[in-house]
């Protein structure tokens, strides 16, 4: 995989601009050029789904780098029956999912238990009227709401995060972790109610029967 | 009660949200506050997870370079291939200099690659490893002649080598942990670290506890307890005393138990480790030899040559009279203590015996003469005949036996 930087260079920019089913034939037919445009176009997304299922960022360059090095070498075997782009988040869940399971678990909460005695039983969520998209948290609630989202199921917020935030759809997600459409659907239902039910005690506290408690602004 | 619409407000909400903006959807929650209510909520939590999830994927840049990615192709690319010149080699100059190929590596990495690199530096220390395995491996079959029977214990074999870190080099050689020159390791040493062989009989002290704990829940063999006795075999082989684990003292034995046939076409005995707890009254059980007679052998192997390991020798006393039973002590009992070499006065035999062996009645004399004969024996078989001196010159015991020789009187003893 040594060439020459100014070639390269040009010829990534020049490339950048096809579609990955003729970067994938160039580069089995022996053009690294090609695997170099798909890598700095992949990169950040598998980083960042990397980033959202183990929660190290530590991790996260290890897990790239095995990524890619999984495609470089099983490129050939790459049918092309979904999108490249599915093929390789695959591949990212896959080894996120194994990093995991080594043994590297996320530790975002405090470690020191009096930190939480600390922090407001609920949290003081600014709306701005009908619009609940905009909601201000400052840095001592996160801590509260990260150790919420730590009690969500890994397939739950895994399906949340490719659903919500990669926005994959119900058929990509399917071929990702190759369940049907319908587990799908209903794991995403599922994740949400998880969610309402993990975040709603400490938005609304305890007995969140009424949204309208909320500390509106 | 409940809203009717409830279940399908909810689905709606997660595969089509844009269907709940639609005028009768709109109506139905002006006036339902329950609907409205569950639609807040699962809005809100949903806002409140993105916001949080987006904020730690909002870096900057994720994963290394193209250029620390194509080092990292070029070393799992060269790690793959077994080096030739590892294939054939027939001296321990081409084996260190495989070694040395084999580390460099691992310079090379550390100073191009970036710091977090890990799998880099992970892949070019497994490359070392396993290169440096096969180095020994050749230089070993180059160097010293295989013999797979040979069942000369470690503690003997490293004593051949020379030194006793010799064993505790081959225990770092099993498990990674560095590299020992292998011309300085015979391969009765590392050879068995190679190849499992149940070694827990031989040691006989207690076991931990997670290794009971797994023997008595029936997991059967497993290559951990080898390695662990091992590892303490090598503590005894490097002079340590007994090993330091605490416990009731259980004694293992491996022995074919017959299984409960739950399982269908699974009929049929199979080996299991099963533990048994010794009594807590009951002496530890050890194959040592006691301290003493221990520094003894190592001194008479120390003269015999180079640590060379004093062979051991069955003395099997025979009676002089035939049919009568050689009872050399108290049945059971502790063997009788060995004589002391005498003066030479001049008188004799009869004049060499001791005085509690002249009084002794006359049927008891024809039997501690036997018995003397006997030790004599064992005691010229047994004693190694390379230096007719005095092999214990340190030992204040044998001095005062040579002084006694001599003539003179033993320090300690008043005239």
């Amino acid at each position: 995989m040594s060439r020459k930087k100014g070639e390269q260079g040009a010829k990534t920019a020049d490339w950048s601009g096809l579609d990955d089913d003729i970067l994938i034939k160039a580069f089995l037919n022996g053009d690294q050029t090609a695997f170099e445009v798909l890598f700095k176009k992949y990169r950040d997304m598998v980083g960042r789904l990397s980033c959202s299922i183990v929660k190290d960022e530590s991790a996260v360059d290890d897990i790239v780098q095995e990524v890619f090095l999984l495609a470089y070498r099983h490129l050939e075997n790459f049918r092309g029956q979904a999108a490249f782009k599915t093929w390789i988040y695959r591949i990212t869940v896959n080894e996120a999912i194994r990093h995991k399971n080594k043994g590297k678990r996320w530790q975002p909460l405090p470690e020191n238990e009096a930190e939480y005695s600390q922090l407001p039983s609920t949290l003081v969520v600014m709306e701005n009227g009908k619009n609940p998209e905009r909601i201000l948290i400052d840095g001592q609630q996160k801590s509260l709401v990260h150790r919420a989202l730590a009690q969500l199921k890994e397939h739950h917020r895994l399906i949340l995060v490719l659903y919500y935030l990669e926005d994959q759809s119900v058929h990509e997600i399917s071929v990702i972790l190759q369940i049907p459409q319908g587990s799908v659907k209903s794991r995403l239902y599922y994740a949400r109610e998880g969610l309402k039910q993990v975040l709603a005690p400490i938005l609304y506290g305890e007995g969140h029967q009424s949204p309208e408690n909320v500390h509106a602004l | 009660m409940p809203c009717d619409r409830m279940s399908l407000l909810k689905r709606l909400a997660v595969e089509s949200p844009a269907q709940l903006q639609t005028p009768p959807w709109q109506e139905h929650m002006e006036g339902c506050g329950e609907c409205r209510m569950e639609i807040q909520l699962l809005d809100t939590t949903l806002a409140v997870f993105k916001q949080i999830e987006s904020e730690g994927r909002a870096q900057k840049e994720f994963g290394p370079s193209w250029e620390a990615f194509t080092h990292a192709v070029d070393q799992a690319e060269t790690m793959e291939p077994i080096p030739s010149h590892l294939a054939s080699g027939d001296s321990s100059a081409q084996v260190s200099q495989a070694l040395a190929q084999a580390q460099a590596p691992i310079a090379d990495q550390t100073q191009k690659s970036r710091p977090n690199r890990r799998w880099g530096m992970m892949a070019s220390l497994a490359s070392a490893i396993s290169a440096a395995t096969v180095a020994a491996t050749v230089a070993g079959v180059m160097l010293w002649p295989v013999d797979p029977l040979s069942e000369a214990p470690r503690k003997e074999a490293a004593s051949a080598a020379g030194t006793e870190r010799a064993a505790g080099n081959a225990k770092s050689f099993r498990i990674g942990g560095g590299f020992p020159a292998p011309s300085a390791l015979p391969q009765s040493v590392w050879r068995p670290l190679l190849t499992p062989t149940p070694v827990i009989r031989q040691l006989g002290g207690p076991a931990p506890s997670f290794v009971r704990n797994r023997w008595r829940s029936g997991a059967g063999s497993h290559p951990a307890p080898v390695i662990l006795f091992r590892s303490l075999q090598n503590r005894k082989s490097m002079g340590m005393d007994r090993p330091a684990l605490d416990g009731p003292a259980v004694r293992v034995s491996t022995r074919t138990v017959a299984r409960p046939a739950k399982r269908r076409g699974k009929v049929g005995p199979t080996t299991r480790a099963v533990a048994s707890k010794r009594p807590k009254t009951a002496p530890a059980r050890s194959n040592r030899r006691p301290a003493a007679s221990r520094s003894r052998a190592k001194a008479s192997s120390r003269l015999a040559g180079g640590g060379a390991v004093k062979p051991r020798v069955a003395v099997k006393p025979i009676s002089p009279i035939p049919g009568a039973p050689f009872t050399p002590g108290v049945s059971g009992g502790p063997p009788p203590p060995r004589p002391k070499a005498e003066a030479f006065t001049g008188l004799g035999p009869a004049a060499e015996t001791p005085l509690e062996k002249m009084l002794a009645p006359p049927g008891e004399k024809l039997k501690l003469q036997a018995m003397m004969d006997a030790e004599e024996m064992a005691k010229t078989d047994a004693e190694p005949k390379l230096n007719e001196s005095d092999p214990f010159p340190d030992d204040p015991e044998s001095q005062n036996d040579a002084k006694l020789e001599d003539g003179l009187q033993p320090a300690g003893v008043a005239p």
